[in-house]
């Protein structure tokens, strides 16, 4: 590592998660000398803290969900009983964690991105100070600092029995029962998680559903599914107050009344980590830095990308951002579309969205159809006794086009990136239901579901009142 | 020095050809190869380009024009330039050794290149990677141009299905199209665009900025319209002499203010008349109803008052059992309380007769629009020192104008104008008010 260096860069990235690194090693390819300052490790939220910590735990909830239907199919496991290692589902969990920070790093240092690890702070004309020592400057800059936990004003909330989504992920004892504050994304794949490894969950939500940014549809299912399985879930409630009892924590609605538990997870959003801005004066919405399409923030040749600004605060989406931010950077011209940036939630089964709910697409547009394929109809999701789930399309009807795909189901993360293409591509609802698609798949109901849109799927029943 | 630029001759049996449209301006940056204008011969469209790369000092030949071939019709040169413009019709310098020049180039691409085309469409083609042999000319002798590549460019593969279905569907041409889309491809905002320009050109909206409609505006707006459209209405005017009202007020007006506070106003005054009248003309307190022709037994009398916040229309129940003074209070109550967006439901209903009073703002007289379920409003125009004939001499008196509006379903011509006919009479003569 260079100390008390000032060297001249093209670009510096600060922030090493998915928006930062992809940033840095698109500039990189097109020429640019790159220098890179992660406060913590390279990967960000995403490979340490968010997508790939969860997806291997929800993995855990999925196979131990095999484990206790396999009796059903009738394949008999002798010793039913199967008891959790906390320790090395923790280690398992940072393994993959290190083999993808690791990868990161090594993709870095392949681009000879200089990489700086200590707090970056940015100064005026295009310089940053590191760790309050170092300065480095650079031709522009490309502001990736990503988000964290946003802790409501909760009453009590400083408990150390409370907890993020940051710590439960390293939590060496499954709470007999959590209580889940906020019923988006992280609360809902969390309930999974902990449901599986032997917790009592309560979610609690303020809005009337869950996942209240989806289709209403997929909240009701999912509501219905999650419930099955023991999970309590109470809507349109706050917390008020969290106590610490003599038998654990106590969450108290308004009026008093409360819930008990071990543990509290508070997941109620996430707000972007401003502690690089400095002396900068950027125009910020809701402490979000403001950026237009093309990731150009109030203040010149200080890009945006990611989480910090608030777009879209999905990983797959900061790569897109991050992206166009260094291709400007690099002096292109070019904007991120995030129209058809998917949306998944790792439940079991599983969440694929793009495009707009049924809400949105009437709002928007006069006349739209719906079509909508159950799994339960599916060849593969019947045999492999996945059948919970559907798959709806939303459509225009004056031109055909594709406004919106929800699907609970089977593989639904991997099923909603074909919508998300055929929607990127303008393929209408006509041509999709005349594409081949493998059979048995469970992708074949998307196809299913978009003729069914036009009233002619084949694996549906005839419709007795044509639509109209 | 500036090159000039001549109307080619592009066949052996062309003489003249005729300016279309001239693509650069003066002063526009223009490139060898590239299009300045289109031209149209006998036979065909055709595009000429710049033989030079430089500044397009001055365009001489007009749109519309036709001019023989190798007449100068622009200059390019250095920026700043001064052009030494021939002076028109002077003959075009040696045709026969420029045609013959022309001559031999053209056969020279011929030769060399086997296939005939622009350098302009020489290069969009290279850009798009289209083969040249694929494309089939325009221009004369099969002489391919850019616009024969820009229109196979958008034929070929590079429309999405959503675009294209909507290009068919809205008749939009996908040659006129520039494609945003990866690799220029036409996409469904390329499309949408054009439709808006095609809107936008049929006629330009305004600018200005839009307020949503309060739900107070709507619901004027939907009572009004209503209104408008299922009453076959008529209005009356009559012009009345104020004068003796106007002296009745000033009499009245101590003792009023020591009895209610408030000072009489000439539309308490119209109240009462128009309430007094209304009970002996119960043919203009009416309404249409569903069973027939309600004739109210009640006078209720609506006054409009019109405030920044909308349009409150509060009604003076029983208004011809009431004294002066009374019309007076309840009116004074009804205006503050509308002012304090607090009146009742029951104060804003049950009216038998409007009254809208514009005087205030010096309006003459105009038409007002009934208020449902009324058959009728009296719009009252501003009371302003008029000259007029009084047995045979000529006097200056104040004078008012006053419009009725009538829903002719329930009242006919004669009895409505009777009714102004008496109000005029009571205005004019307001002791009869005590009858
Ligand atoms: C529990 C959880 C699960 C998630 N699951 C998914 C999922 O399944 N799919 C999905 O798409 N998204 C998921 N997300 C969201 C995803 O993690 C984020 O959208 C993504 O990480 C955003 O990338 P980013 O680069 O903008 O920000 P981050 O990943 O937050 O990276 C910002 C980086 O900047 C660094 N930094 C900040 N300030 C400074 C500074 N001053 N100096 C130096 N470095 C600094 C931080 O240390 C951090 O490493 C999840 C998030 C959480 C919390």
């Amino acid at each position: 590592m260079t100390t008390g260096m000032n060297k001249d860069y093209d670009v510096i990235v600060i922030g090493g998660g998915p928006a930062g690194y992809a940033a840095a090693i698109k500039a990189s390819q097109m020429g640019g000398k790159v220098a890179l300052i992660e406060k913590y490790k390279v990967g960000g939220t995403c490979l340490n803290r968010g997508c790939i910590p969860t997806k291997t735990y929800i993995r855990n909830a999925e196979m131990i969900g095999i484990l206790e239907r396999a009796e059903n199919r009738g394949i008999m496991i002798n010793d039913p009983d199967f008891n959790l290692d906390m320790a090395k589902i923790i280690q398992y969990k940072n393994n993959v964690v290190n083999t993808l920070t690791d990868g990161v790093s090594g993709l870095l240092k392949s681009y000879g991105i200089t990489v700086y690890i200590g707090q970056g702070r940015l100064k005026k004309d295009k310089s940053v100070e590191i760790d309050g020592k170092d300065i480095i400057s650079g031709k522009a800059v490309i502001y990736a600092g990503g988000s964290k936990v946003s802790r409501l004003p909760i009453k009590g909330i400083e408990n150390p029995l409370i907890m993020t989504s940051d710590e439960i992920l390293d939590l060496a004892e499954v709470p007999k029962y959590l209580t889940i504050i906020g019923g988006g994304v992280i609360g809902v794949e969390m309930a999974e998680i902990f449901s599986a490894y032997g917790s009592r969950i309560t979610i609690i939500e303020l809005c009337d559903r869950i996942l209240p940014q989806m289709d209403k549809e997929i909240s009701e299912v999912l509501t219905k599914i999650l419930k099955t399985k023991g999970i309590r879930i109470l809507t349109g409630a706050r917390i008020d107050k969290i106590k610490e009892e003599k038998r654990g924590l106590k969450c108290f609605f308004s009026d008093g009344s409360g819930v008990e538990c071990d543990r509290v997870l508070i997941s109620t959003g996430r707000i972007p980590d401003l502690s690089a801005v400095g002396e900068l004066d950027f125009k910020t919405d809701k402490g979000r830095i403001q950026v237009d399409a093309y990731m150009k923030t109030s203040i010149e040749d200080i890009y945006a990308p990611g989480d910090i600004n608030g777009k879209n605060m999905l990983a797959h989406a900061a790569f897109k951002m991050g992206e166009t931010a260094a291709q400007n950077a690099m002096g292109e011209n070019v904007k991120s579309n995030l129209r058809f940036a998917p949306g998944c939630v790792y439940t079991i089964p599983e969440i694929g969205t793009v495009g707009l709910t049924e809400e949105e697409a009437k709002k928007k547009y006069d006349d739209i159809c719906t079509g909508r394929f159950n799994f339960i109809a599916n060849g593969r999701a019947l045999s492999s006794g996945e059948t919970k789930g559907f798959v709806k399309v939303i459509g225009d009807r004056k031109y055909g086009e594709i406004l919106g795909v929800h699907i609970l189901g089977p593989q639904a993360a991997e099923i909603i990136n074909e919508a998300s293409v055929l929607m990127s591509s303008e393929v209408t609802l006509e041509e999709v239901s005349s594409f081949i698609h493998g059979h048995p798949t469970y992708s074949e109901s998307f196809m299913e579901a978009c003729a069914d849109a036009l009233g002619r799927s084949i694996h549906l029943p005839k419709k007795l009142i044509k639509r109209s | 020095m500036a090159v000039e630029v001549i109307m080619p001759k592009a066949g052996m049996a062309m003489e003249e050809g005729t300016i279309v449209k001239w693509y650069k301006k003066e002063g526009d940056q223009v490139e060898a190869g590239e299009a300045l204008l289109e031209i149209i011969t006998d036979k065909v469209n055709m595009e000429v380009e710049a033989e030079v790369s430089g500044v397009l000092l001055k365009i001489v030949g007009k749109e519309g024009q036709v001019l023989p071939v190798f007449t100068p019709i622009a200059y390019i040169g250095k920026e700043g330039e001064e052009v030494e413009t021939e002076t028109t019709g002077k003959n075009p310098e040696q045709p026969e050794k420029k045609e013959k020049e022309e001559l031999k180039k053209e056969n020279v691409s011929v030769s060399e290149k086997k296939v005939r085309a622009t350098p302009a469409a020489r290069k969009t083609a290279k850009e798009s990677d289209l083969e040249l042999r694929d494309i089939k000319g325009s221009g004369p002798k099969g002489r391919i141009q850019k616009k024969d590549v820009l229109s196979l460019r958008t034929s070929v593969n590079k429309m999405t299905p959503l675009a294209e279905k909507i290009a068919a569907l809205e008749g939009v041409d996908p040659a006129l199209l520039e494609g945003s889309g990866y690799d220029g491809k036409i996409t469904k905002e390329d499309v949408m665009k054009q439709i808006g320009q095609r809107t936008k050109e049929k006629g330009k909206p305004v600018k200005g900025k839009i307020v949503p409609l309060t739900p107070m505006r709507k619901t004027i707006g939907k009572r009004m319209s209503d209104s408008f459209f299922t009453a076959p209405t008529f209005t009356l005017n009559i012009e009345v002499d104020m004068r003796k009202t106007k002296e009745m007020k000033n009499t009245l007006k101590a003792a009023i203010e020591e009895e209610t506070g408030f000072t009489p106003t000439i539309t308490d005054i119209l109240v009462m008349a128009c309430a007094k009248n209304l009970k002996k003309h119960p043919a203009v307190n009416t309404a249409i109803t569903e069973e027939g022709l309600l004739i109210y037994d009640d006078v209720n009398i609506a006054f409009a008052v019109g405030l920044e916040e909308g349009l409150f229309v509060p009604v003076i129940k029983n208004a011809d059992k009431l004294t002066l003074s009374e019309i007076v209070t309840i009116s004074r109550e009804l205006v503050s309380k509308a002012e304090h967006m607090s009146l009742r439901p029951d104060e804003q209903e049950g009216s038998t007769f409007t009254i809208s009073n514009l005087g205030m703002y010096g309006i003459s007289h105009f038409n007002p629009i009934i208020n449902p379920p009324n058959s009728a409003i009296l719009g009252v125009g501003a009371i302003t020192d008029r000259p007029i004939v009084r047995k045979g001499e000529i006097r200056i008196n104040p004078m008012m104008n006053l419009s009725m509006t009538i829903d002719h379903r329930a009242i006919d011509g004669a009895p409505g104008a009777r009714f102004m006919q008496n109000l005029k009479e009571l205005l004019e003569d307001p002791i009869k008010l005590l009858t």
